[in-house]
């Protein structure tokens, strides 16, 4: 391997090459990380754009709402990846077009966020409020209750009813505790993140949506039993 | 995954980069996944990162074949189907057989779809065959991104479609059956299919 020539224009015949297990990087990035000299360096650099512009774009406006500070962002990202010789896509630990493109989305989201955390500070990622809806769903759907929109909270105010909540609550989070780790993810992205189940299916590697939703209905049962035993029968006493 | 990126793990440490993306890949094993499923369970930080990448990610993949396992009979297998129903449609269970069996029956008794299946001009109800000894059935209707348009519970084997489901002419539809066959025992069907014919179009 050839060692890193972190300015392009020096002529100097030295460039690194990283690579994974597999050994091979995507044909673009290959002749990018080994272009000498300006105008190889330029084309290079340009067809990497046409591969990888689009998802870097997207990865942008994934972050920013607002068009000036989504092209903002997306400069950013293009500056960073080109500094020091293009350090920063030297670290990619190699695979195909498909790895490269998850790597490069990683890589931008955290640029972007970083830049909008130096602007803005970080924010919390749930509100409470969000934390408890996301509860409420979960308890629904394991027994299955729909209340009409327009009855108000048989719980409010009543502290009989506020005290069995409580406990429901307490009750659920320790069945929850003891489930297996993939178990719990599942939960979290159907009932945090409030994925669908075809985007839970494609996170998880289940073969269809069906099957994320038969692990649901299989986990619904397990933490059912375990709060039927402690003489929880419904949401609601 | 190492030990030492295990032990970060358990420590709550946000993954790396490579670790998104191996998840993401589907690549990880073993204690490696287990850590990371631990960590994204209960950091919303790096689930969002999980779920944002994946959305970013998302139009680009090619299709690739889903292996559905799922029953798509053609209209004239759905027509012999009902034909073979043309006596009684249900079958009563014996006053005397126990509702609840103590132990599991040796044969599964798979619950039977039969209407509607493939492409249909409306639905009305949906119709299934008697398990025998099954006392409940629970029927779920989904669209075809799994979402779940509709439950109900029966002893009875047909139900009738409420008009608050509408179903739209062209979409596809998915229903499942299970059957109370003993104690909190139920026996599961495959998926099966329709769609509602387009107005003009022959189902």
């Amino acid at each position: 391997m050839l060692a890193a020539d972190p300015h392009p224009g020096a002529g100097r015949v030295t460039e690194h090459l990283s690579g994974s297990a597999s050994g091979s990087l995507p044909p673009e990035l290959t002749e990018l990380l080994s272009a000498r000299g300006e105008e190889q360096t330029e084309r290079a650099w340009n067809r990497f754009l046409r591969s990888y512009n689009d998802l870097l774009l997207r990865t942008a406006r994934s972050v920013h709402r607002d068009h000036d500070a989504a092209m903002n962002a997306y400069a950013h990202v293009l500056e960073r990846l080109r500094a020091d010789g293009f350090a920063r896509l030297r670290k990619f630990s190699g695979g195909d077009r498909d790895n490269l493109s998850r790597w490069l989305v990683v890589v931008a989201r955290r640029m972007c966020l970083d830049q909008l955390r130096q602007k803005y500070g970080r924010t919390r990622a749930r509100t409470p409020e969000r934390e408890r809806l996301a509860r409420k769903r979960l308890v629904d759907e394991l027994w299955e209750s729909r209340k009409p929109p327009d009855l108000p909270d048989l719980a409010a105010g009543d502290p009989e009813m506020d005290l069995r909540a409580a406990e429901l609550r307490s009750a659920l989070a320790e069945a929850i505790e003891v489930l297996e780790p993939g178990d719990r993810l599942l939960l979290a992205l159907r009932f945090d993140n409030e994925l669908s189940g075809r985007r839970i299916a494609e996170i998880l590697d289940f073969p269809t949506p069906f099957h994320a939703y038969r692990a649901l209905n299989g986990i619904f049962a397990r933490l059912r039993q375990q709060l039927e035993a402690l003489g929880f029968e419904g949401p609601e006493p | 995954m190492s030990d030492d990126t295990v032990d970060r793990r358990e420590r709550d440490e946000h993954l790396s980069e490579d670790e998104v993306v191996a998840f993401l890949a589907h690549e990880l094993r073993g204690k490696g996944l287990r850590a990371a499923e631990r960590h994204l369970a209960v950091c919303d930080e790096c689930r969002d990162e999980l779920v944002a990448v994946n959305e970013i990610l998302a139009p680009r993949r090619s299709d690739r074949a889903i292996p559905w396992r799922v029953l798509v009979p053609t209209a004239a297998a759905a027509a012999v189907a009902l034909l073979a129903l043309a006596g009684p449609l249900r079958e009563r269970v014996r006053e005397d057989e126990p509702r609840h069996r103590d132990a599991p029956s040796q044969i599964a008794q798979v619950p039977t779809p039969v209407a509607p299946l493939g492409a249909v001009e409306r639905v009305d109800h949906l119709l299934w065959r008697t398990v025998a000894g099954a006392d409940q059935y629970r029927l779920t209707l989904f669209d075809a991104d799994a979402a779940v348009l509709w439950k109900t519970t029966t002893s009875d084997t047909i139900a009738a479609l409420p008009d608050s489901v509408p179903l739209s002419p062209g979409a596809r539809y998915l229903w499942r059956l299970e059957a109370r066959v003993g104690w909190d025992l139920w026996e599961e069907s495959d998926l099966v299919e329709f769609t509602i014919a387009r107005r003009g179009a022959t189902p």
